[in-house]
């Protein structure tokens, strides 16, 4: 079941194209990375399914409610951490959760449970009685996670969660996202790729305000290439190469810091294969000195550069 | 599941301090805090150096010794600024056990001034013997309900750790604390059977618990003999007033050494003890309002007594609420008891109002309750209220009352409710000196007399400039803040993606500024109070009810244009500086009045009618007379409504931008 569903939305800022048609939709327990270049139009596109803003055209559901007629049963229904965290700097972050605890409607009873189960969770436990002005920007970022989680919701959506923070608390946010993700459906935003290769299903790229790529990130990692540097003459490596079964393409690129007599190679198989061992076993008949053979998948990097610079270059 | 934080392990006590601790302390240096304090301890000894001088004086007595020698203002005005200072020092001060100190001192101060109240009380009503032991049975209570959280916390510990009071908290010992003290505020013979059950055990093994009982209980005996030998030797009538003022005192000392606490138990323990005092204020309440109703022939009703100690338990429930959170359970019971309390009493009291008189008539030919219960039974209508407000806001889970709530509480996060507090309370001391002078000045020349004795009198207290300034100028600098400020930092987009709608957002921020003002804006009748019960000088009140609510609403369209204001712009100077217009705009009326007047329009021009109607000093002065015209009010809140809506608008459109 869809609990995120975007079709055709459009968003203009007076002249400036913002969204332009995007569609996609995530299904109940996914965990989806929205990415994109600066000023792509992914915290524009957040901002219309949490209904702060509205689109332009096309339309939008969150958890089966639309987000211009229904926009309440929506807000209810998510979670939202926000790009910069704003938060009220002159109150406790105790008294910050009850009162947004208050403000989303938890019932008395569930109150005081639900506070301490996100201070728990979001590991704001020592910090519960400070000042909000006090606290550093990434117990900030924990604070505004506590708050979108503080109603249970079932949607999350998190803008760059993870900006601003050090190495050990990235991965503590990431490890609860990922714990998030059995039971919520979560859709976060972030630039740094490796995040997104660790806990995300699936992949959204947007460019420009258009959906560059979307797919499984699974089905993006299948495919890849072997390289392989070899000490020998080119025109005769890739006469060889050319024998081995199940090799599509070869081509040669510039070695790195370039021995004298090295060559290098990309070569590309059919259904990706892995013909390492065979390319080896010839070269090795030849007896040409292998320094290095190997197999690279495309990295989420790779292709990020690969699609939104292409969009670039062709706008 | 693997954890790379340090901070999911165990909590470093260091780190912990520093958490639980007011941040602002840290910006501090320590000597300023300590030079006050000591300061403030100089002056307290100073005060009593002065008050031992003159009881020496009058002991070893020449004939002119009956006068004082330090004039008792001079004693007061140094017991308040010593009292202040030390206040300053009690919440600024960054080392711990300092705090700590001045929080134990506080709590002694608070359980004498329970007693000394408590005992006459019970003196009044059956004598020596009665109270005595009614003091004693409650100090031993007071101890109990004081160990109590410390014997529990101390049980589930290892042996060596025993009873340390300086224990960091830990959860386990968190829970057992909120059980025993629990405990304590349910049934207070639950805690004292607690307290003896376990003492016996362990006084034997802990010194601490042993110290602080012995302790606790030489204190009450000591008190007891002080108060017993107050009330028999000297001045008794002292007595209720001494143990308000110690009341009032501690509760303020306690409640900030409690909010600074880093120690959970002790915590704990000062906000359950509140909520215990809180509850015995209430008792006293019930037994006056009891007393005034079936026992008292002279038709009083609701005394002093009774209505100060309904006083205290409200402010002893509301530091509760405050120091443990409104959404604990606790607080839900103390508010849950002040609505159902303070509904019974408004039933009562307006059943009563009702049927007393007619019944009175028909049982008995001598006894004649008043029928207006004014003034005491006025103020324990507006205690009631409050009461009931009280409740409310804290039982409600309405969103409505969440945004008030945090407005209201914003305005004494930053320096703005402290400015204005400040300065209504400067001007109303100037009006009332103003005032004062009036009246001495017609006491004294025979012709004036006629014209200033001409009731109401109080009118005199608000014509001037200070006044009409203050209404003008309060409100927008109330308002500025209000959406601006959050248009800057960005929390409107939090706010608005919460589950809640505009209009709930925009009403919420306009009562949050409306009931801040009207609680400022009662400040000007605390000096006629003075004048009435303090001087002793009775005179028409009633034009000042219906002044405190033709302003009240006369603010409302402030107070609307402000709201609106503040939403169109990010920048809260220029929020002010229209907002002062659209006041300003308000005004014209009035000058078009005066100018009309000036010129000598006939007055039965429509035109000429209804410029005055709608010019805003003659409102107010028609207010002063006791007046209020539906019209005048239905001007302003249909003002407000316009603003408020136009806002909702303001709001919705950031979606079409
Ligand atoms: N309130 C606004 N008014 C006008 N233009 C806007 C507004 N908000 C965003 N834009 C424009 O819309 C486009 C998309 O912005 P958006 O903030 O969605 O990008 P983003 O993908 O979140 O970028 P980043 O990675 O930097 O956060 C940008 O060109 C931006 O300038
Ligand atoms: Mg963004």
């Amino acid at each position: 079941m869809a609990m995120i569903e975007v079709r055709d939305l459009t968003k203009y800022f007076g002249n400036v194209l913002a969204v332009d048609h995007v569609s996609f939709s995530v299904d109940k327990g996914e965990i989806v990375g929205f990415l994109g270049p600066n000023g792509a139009g992914k915290t524009t596109t957040m901002r219309i399914l949490t209904t702060y803003i509205s689109a332009t055209s096309g339309w939008a559901k969150v958890a089966g409610y639309d987000v211009m007629q229904q926009s309440r049963e929506v807000r209810q229904n998510l979670g939202y951490l926000p790009e910069q965290v704003p938060l009220y700097p002159e109150m406790r972050v105790e008294e910050y959760l009850h009162y947004r605890a208050r403000l989303k409607q938890v019932d008395r009873r569930q109150r005081n449970r639900r506070v301490e189960y996100v201070l728990e969770r979001c590991r704001i436990v020592p910090v519960r009685r400070r000042l909000i002005s006090s606290l550093s920007r990434g117990y900030r970022q924990r604070v505004g996670l506590a708050d979108a989680l503080v109603h249970d919701p079932p949607i999350l959506i998190l803008d760059e969660p993870t900006s601003g923070l050090d190495p050990g608390q990235q991965q503590e946010t990431l490890n609860l996202i990922r714990e998030l993700g059995q039971d919520h459906t979560v859709l976060l935003s972030t630039h740094i790729l490796p995040e997104v290769e660790e806990v995300c299903q699936r992949v959204i790229i947007i460019n420009q305000g258009r959906i560059a790529l979307q797919d499984r990130l699974s089905q993006l990692q299948r495919d890849s290439h072997i390289v392989l540097e070899v000490k020998a003459p080119e025109q005769e490596v890739r006469r060889l190469l050319q024998q081995v079964e199940g090799v599509r393409a070869i081509q040669s690129v510039p070695v790195e810091d370039g021995a004298d007599g090295l060559c290098a190679f990309q070569i590309e198989t059919c259904d990706n294969r892995d013909l390492r061992l065979a390319i080896s076993e010839r070269l090795l008949r030849q007896g040409w000195p292998i320094r290095r053979l190997d197999l690279k998948r495309q990295s989420l990097r790779d292709l990020f550069i690969q699609v939104t610079a292409g969009r670039a270059s062709a706008a | 599941m693997t954890t790379l934080a340090p901070d999911t392990q165990k909590p470093d006590p260091r780190l912990l301090e520093e958490a639980y601790g007011p941040s602002i302390i840290e910006e501090r240096p320590p000597e300023v805090a300590r030079s006050v304090g000591v300061f403030g301890l100089f002056l307290l000894l100073g005060t009593l150096v002065m008050l031992a001088w003159n009881a020496i004086r009058s002991a070893v007595g020449g004939p002119d010794s009956k006068l004082p020698f330090f004039s008792n203002n001079w004693i007061v005005f140094c017991s308040v600024m010593a009292i202040a200072l030390l206040y300053y020092h009690a919440a600024f001060d960054r080392a711990l056990e300092i705090r700590r100190g001045y929080g134990i001192l506080a709590w002694l101060v608070l359980i004498a001034g329970g007693l000394g109240g408590l005992f006459w009380i019970v003196y009044q009503w059956w004598g020596t013997v009665a109270a005595i032991c009614t003091a004693f049975i409650t100090g031993l209570i007071s101890v109990a309900v004081t160990v109590c959280p410390w014997v529990n916390s101390g049980r589930n510990e290892t042996p060596e750790e025993g009873l340390s009071m300086t224990s960091e908290a830990s959860p386990s010992d968190t829970s057992v604390g909120t059980r025993s003290a629990w405990a304590a505020v349910l049934t207070w013979p639950g805690a004292l059977g607690q307290f003896l059950g376990r003492w016996n055990n362990l006084i034997g093994t802990d010194i601490v618990v042993a110290r602080i009982t012995f302790g606790a209980a030489a204190l009450v005996l000591l008190t007891i003999v002080v108060v017993a030998m107050l009330v028999s030797r000297f001045q008794w009538q002292a007595l209720p007033t001494a143990s308000s003022v110690a009341l009032i005192v501690g509760l303020a000392f306690l409640l900030t050494a409690a909010k600074h606490e880093t120690n959970e138990v002790w915590r704990l323990a000062a906000s359950y003890a509140l909520a215990w005092a809180g509850y015995i204020a209430f008792a006293v309440l019930g037994l006056y309002i009891v007393r005034d109703l079936v026992v008292t022939t002279d038709g009083g009703m609701f005394s002093p007594v009774g209505l100060l100690a309904g006083i205290f338990s409200l402010l002893f429930l509301l530091a509760h609420i405050n120091l443990a959170g409104s959404d604990a359970d606790s607080s839900y019971y103390a508010a849950m008891i002040c609505l159902v309390f303070g509904a019974l009493i408004l039933g009562l009291l307006s059943v009563l109002r009702a049927l007393l008189p007619t019944l009175a008539f028909y049982l008995s030919d001598t006894w004649r309750p008043s029928a207006y219960f004014i003034p005491n039974g006025l103020l324990a209508l507006i205690l009631v209220l409050v009461q009931l407000i009280v409740g409310l806001v804290t039982v409600s889970n309405n969103q409505l009352v969440a945004i008030v709530r945090r407005e209201l509480l914003a305005y004494f996060y930053t320096p703005t409710a402290y400015l204005v507090l400040a300065g209504l309370a400067i001007i109303a001391a100037i009006q009332y000196l103003t005032w004062v002078g009036i009246l001495h000045v017609a006491n004294r020349d025979i012709s004036r007399r006629e014209v200033i004795f001409r009731e109401p009198i109080v009118q005199y207290y608000f014509y001037g400039l200070l006044p009409v300034f203050a209404l003008l100028a309060i409100p927008p600098f109330l308002t500025m803040r209000l959406f601006s400020e959050e248009r800057r930092t960005g929390t409107l987009e939090v706010l608005l993606v919460a589950p809640v709608s505009e209009t709930t957002v925009v009403l919420g921020k306009f009562f949050g500024a409306w009931c801040f003002f009207l609680v400022a804006w009662g400040l000007w009748f605390i000096f006629p109070l003075i004048f009435r019960f303090l001087m002793d000088q009775p005179f028409d009140y009633r034009p000042l009810l219906s002044f405190y609510v033709g302003t009240a609403f006369l603010v409302v369209s402030f107070i609307g244009l402000g709201v609106f204001f503040s939403a169109i712009t990010d920048n809260q100077v220029i929020a002010a500086v229209l907002s002062y217009a659209g006041v300003l705009a308000l005004f014209v009326p009035q000058l078009l009045h005066w100018q009309f007047t000036w010129a000598g329009r006939g007055t039965g021009e429509w035109l000429v009618k209804v410029v005055q109607q709608l010019s805003l000093l003659e409102q107010y002065e028609s207010f002063l007379q006791g007046q209020l015209y539906l019209q005048h009010l239905l001007y302003h809140i249909s003002i407000a409504v316009l603003f408020l809506f136009l806002t909702v608008r303001v709001l919705e459109s950031r979606k079409w931008k």
